[in-house]
């Protein structure tokens, strides 16, 4: 049945449809309405999990994983500074290959403070062993959740995962979603009995333990590389199953108007939407274009990307984040995904865009449009990311600045 | 695609009134998206909400650049150049605000050579619920220029008002209220948007300033006197001299400094500040502090 609901709402409906156990929190806008509507339908015992607040997300984190390791099906939620908070335990989590799942909703990261999304976020978890996500629609992230513990309990991953949505964008933001029947997610999705593993006092075993040897911890942490690739496989077989059930497919990436287009441009999450209009805008103008959407972030499914943009004139690849003093995050792993392709496109461009929830504009997609056909006939390729940013823009800042005292700035 | 943007202050019910607005499309059977944006969540800051409703799937999200429909639940925000609600407004886009003023003051005051609706829904609603919650007026007059039907707005704001835990009786209120606000209003023309027309603006290529400019600090003082901060409050605490003991407890009390001590030691409340949140009628131990509705901010 489809339901007008909330990204935010979407992902509490899949944790309940999932029959989560266990539910450690900490609020923090724009994710607290997934946990206060779970600890609502808990009160009204709408749903049969336990749940906990906790004093700060590093704890928060570290008991949804001992819980986890106890057998429990365990979800959590965060976002930006919360995310950042848990940071050191996101690690210690993977290593003790406990399934959880988390949702980060995005929102950009202090100083300034703001609250509309970008991805520096959750990207900043990109190395931590958690698989990642990244969804486009409150539908897709419903979907995710419930995709997400199946693949995480698999053995041949047993990782935790974080399913990104955008804050606002997607947090929300009230869409049409179609809400699976309890029946078939159980079907889907049936009880979490772990059989190895899992604290029980009748076999003792020690979790988290040092090893003090540089051959272990290698060992270790190369199965987590390995665990984290299985899920390139296993989210095939799982997305499968999923759309026998469910009749909606997912793929690591998705594409749009991509088979015959000469340019092509990539994004994730909510902003993709933004994207796929502005493709059908140019469309109408005669341009061949088309969109590739990474939804899959970790494993980086550097295959299938090397694929679909096999034979492309160029790409451009919009980064909503910056690693400061480096450009995209995103770029680098595109271009390597490709480096040994024989048909791998004349020019791959870095924009950085959307920065804090900056909408981006048609304006912007057209340049990023006019740069890609420029250095495809031309043998110049911008060394560093080009910022999307307009003059509007600017002037509206200037504006502000003015405000705050800094009197009329000079230059652009 | 029809597109309306709702805009208010926080606390008047304006994603209440957006998510009724969507349900009701949403039940006509077509494709919908809501979303609020707001900044600081704080009673009175800025708010607005964006509704979408279309035949076909939605390929747009965040702030709508061009409305079918603007809603003004507050006429205050109108003088914020900061807010202003008449960005997205074409040639084509009907208004509606809710104000006590004059039509054709507001028309001529703001510019304004649109289909203009404007409707006392404060009145209104104080008059039906004893509350100054707009959410219930603001969506029912919106369905009704949409066309829509009443029963369907019945449901949602019954569901709406349910699942923020409004008492059954405050319900029934509201229910006459979205009658009352759905019979008065007339059904009006809605232009769908087909194509969004935005001015194109150039990529500019930032360039470094020194860390005085752009690390993110004001050194301007006194900049909130840029803003109207009585603006927020749609009631304003009359003081009843006669029986003040001048206790000072509301100046005390006040969480926004609103009040003086004059030269008699009396309260005296400086409006531009005092955001009308009630504290000094409810803290004023010998009662006479009073509320009267500001018509003229």
């Amino acid at each position: 049945m489809k339901q007008l609901i909330t990204g935010n709402a979407a992902v509490a409906t899949a944790v309940k449809l999932c029959n989560v156990e266990y539910i450690p929190a900490y609020p923090i806008t724009p994710q607290t309405e997934i946990i206060e509507l779970l600890s609502r339908w808990i009160n009204e015992e709408k749903m049969d999990a336990k749940f906990v607040t906790y004093d700060s997300e590093h704890s928060m984190i570290s008991a949804a994983g001992a819980a986890s390791l106890t057998g429990a099906r365990t979800f959590t939620a965060s976002s930006s500074q919360g995310l950042l908070y848990a940071f050191e335990m996101l690690y210690n989590v993977s290593g003790w290959r406990a399934p959880i799942v988390l949702a980060n909703v995005s929102r950009a990261v202090a100083s300034p403070i703001t609250m509309e999304p970008d991805h520096n976020d959750v990207l900043a978890a990109r190395d931590s062993g958690f698989l990642q996500i990244h969804a486009e629609t409150c539908q897709e992230v419903l979907d995710s959740v419930i995709m997400a513990y199946k693949i995480s309990e698999d053995n041949r991953v047993r990782l935790p995962v974080i399913v990104n949505l955008d804050g606002f964008y997607l947090s929300y933001t009230r869409e049409p979603v179609d809400i699976p029947e309890q029946e078939l997610v159980s079907q889907f999705l049936p009880e979490y009995k772990p059989v190895f593993g899992y604290l029980n006092a009748q076999n003792p075993i020690s979790m988290g333990v040092a090893v003090l040897s540089s051959n272990a911890y290698s060992y270790f942490k190369y199965q987590l590389h390995l665990a984290s690739l299985n899920a390139l496989t296993v989210h095939e077989e799982v997305s499968n199953q999923f759309e026998k059930l469910f009749g909606r497919k997912y793929g690591l990436v998705d594409e749009y108007m991509l088979d015959d287009a000469d340019y092509v441009i990539v994004m994730t999450n909510s902003f993709t939407t933004m994207g796929k209009a502005a493709i059908n805008r140019l469309r109408e103008e005669g341009k061949k274009v088309g969109l590739l959407r990474i939804r899959m972030i970790r494993p980086f499914p550097k295959k299938v990307i090397a694929e679909k943009l096999a034979g492309k004139k160029a790409v451009g690849v919009i980064d909503q984040n910056v690693s400061v003093g480096s450009g995209g995050i995103l770029y680098p792993e595109i271009t390597s995904a490709l480096y040994h392709s024989q048909e791998r496109p004349k020019s791959i461009i870095s924009f950085i865009g959307g920065l804090g929830g900056k909408k981006i504009s048609i304006s912007e997609f057209r340049h990023i449009l006019s740069t890609l056909e420029t250095s495809s006939h031309t043998d110049k390729f911008p060394v560093q990311s080009i910022m999307l940013f307009t003059e509007d823009d600017w002037g509206s800042v200037k504006e502000m600045l003015k405000i705050a005292g800094k009197g009329d700035v000079s230059g652009n | 695609m029809i597109t309306i943007s709702l805009f208010g202050r926080g606390g008047q019910g304006i994603k209440t009134a957006s998510h009724i607005v969507g349900d009701v499309a949403f039940s006509s059977g077509n494709h919908v998206q809501d979303q609020p944006l707001y900044g600081a969540e704080r009673r009175g800051a800025p708010i607005s909400a964006y509704v979408r409703i279309s035949q076909t799937p939605i390929l747009e999200r965040g702030q709508i650049a061009n409305s079918s429909l603007v809603v003004i639940a507050d006429d205050s925000l109108l003088d914020s150049s900061v807010d202003n609600p008449l960005q997205t407004v074409t040639d084509s886009t009907v208004i509606m605000i809710n104000s006590s003023k004059d039509p054709s003051e507001i028309r001529t005051r703001h510019k304004i050579n649109n289909v203009l609706v404007v409707s006392d829904l404060t009145k209104l609603t104080q008059d039906i619920t004893h509350k100054s919650i707009l959410g219930v007026a603001v969506a029912s007059a919106t369905c009704k220029l949409l066309g829509f039907e009443f029963e369907l707005v019945e449901k949602s704001l019954k569901s709406e008002l349910k699942e923020i835990g409004i008492h059954q009786e405050d319900i029934s209120r509201n229910i006459e209220l979205a009658k009352s606000c759905f019979n008065q209003t007339a059904c009006a023309k809605i232009e769908t948007i087909t194509k969004i027309k935005i001015k194109e603006s150039p990529i500019i290529e930032p360039i470094y300033h020194h860390p005085q400019i752009s690390t993110c600090t004001i050194t301007a003082t006194g900049n909130s006197r840029l803003r109207d901060r009585g603006a927020w409050s749609n009631f304003k605490p009359v003081i009843d001299y006669d029986g003040c003991t001048k206790c000072m407890i509301c100046y005390v009390y006040c969480p926004d400094s609103a009040f003086t001590i004059d030269s008699k030691g009396s309260p005296v409340v400086d409006y531009d500040a005092c955001k009308g949140c009630n504290i000094c009628k409810t803290e004023c131990p010998t009662k006479v502090i009073s509320l009267v509705r500001r018509e003229n901010k």
